[in-house]
């Protein structure tokens, strides 16, 4: 029982989701006791059944966030002032060894697809196949405001993600 | 803190906001001249905004690696292809 609680707590960023969560996978667990075959060992199947039910609500969880909006989204609270994840977390500094590293390219790449897609498309077209506002408009039928404003948000989103990784890497 | 300090900043705040709105104009050099001004000054004097421009450059400099990866759905790369043909044609 432990090793299942565990393969859960694995994937469980936050503790206190963790008792919701237990109900969630026990309501999975009875729902496909019938699929149990015997073919290996019931602990097998139960962790099996557990992990993948704890994969598949972080993916919902994920795709949840990507159709937030970003449009309010800002590094600064509501006073005008720039977060405290702004002050201290300068990596711009670091080699490029460190800033171009595989870890921070697969960052990155992760943060992209977290995007909402009305951001992501917009910045692929601009920052990775290097269109300008107007072609971007173009291919996408916007407004050249409304690619600058789903630019904008999405940078700001990218850099406050490397931020936090460079951040933590530091400590 | 006396209340010209407050306002200080107050303004000061104002003007970081400012830059993180303006950050892509800024980037492209595609402000007018005052406000371009006013900003690099705050800039020199602040911090949190110079890091937060300084890593926003960095951040342009690591999705420049990424050409040859896709983010976007086969549809959006075929208009894409379409208009870079037209292009092309047009030259």
């Amino acid at each position: 029982m432990r090793t299942k609680f565990l393969a859960w707590r694995s994937g469980l960023p936050v503790r206190r989701r963790t008792q919701k969560r237990c109900l969630e996978v026990f309501l999975t667990l009875t729902k496909k006791l019938g699929t149990f075959r015997g073919e290996s060992k019931f602990s097998s199947w139960l962790y099996r059944v557990t992990a993948n039910a704890s994969y598949m609500r972080i993916r919902a969880e994920k795709k949840h966030e990507s159709n937030m909006s970003l449009e309010s989204y800002a590094p600064y609270d509501e006073k005008g002032t720039l977060l405290g994840r702004i002050k201290n977390k300068d990596w711009s500094s670091r080699p490029d060894l460190v800033i171009f590293s595989k870890e921070a390219v697969e960052i990155i790449e992760s943060s992209i697809n977290e995007l909402p897609e009305s951001n992501r498309v917009v910045f692929h077209l601009r920052d990775i196949e290097g269109l300008t506002n107007e072609e971007t408009a173009e291919v996408l039928g916007l407004s050249v405001a409304a690619v600058k404003s789903r630019l904008h948000r999405a940078r700001l989103f990218l850099r406050d993600k490397l931020s936090d990784y460079f951040y933590e890497w530091r400590k | 803190m006396s209340e010209s300090e407050i306002m200080t900043e107050a303004q000061h705040d104002f003007i970081c906001r400012d830059v993180v709105e303006n950050i892509m104009d800024y980037i492209d050099k595609e402000l007018d001249l005052e406000t371009l001004s006013e900003l690099e000054k705050h800039t020199g004097m602040c911090p949190e905004c110079r890091a937060f421009v300084d890593t926003y450059k960095r951040m342009l400099d690591l999705t420049g690696k990424l050409k040859e990866k896709k983010f976007v759905t086969p549809e959006i790369r075929n208009r894409l292809r379409i208009l870079l043909q037209s292009k092309v044609r047009l030259s």
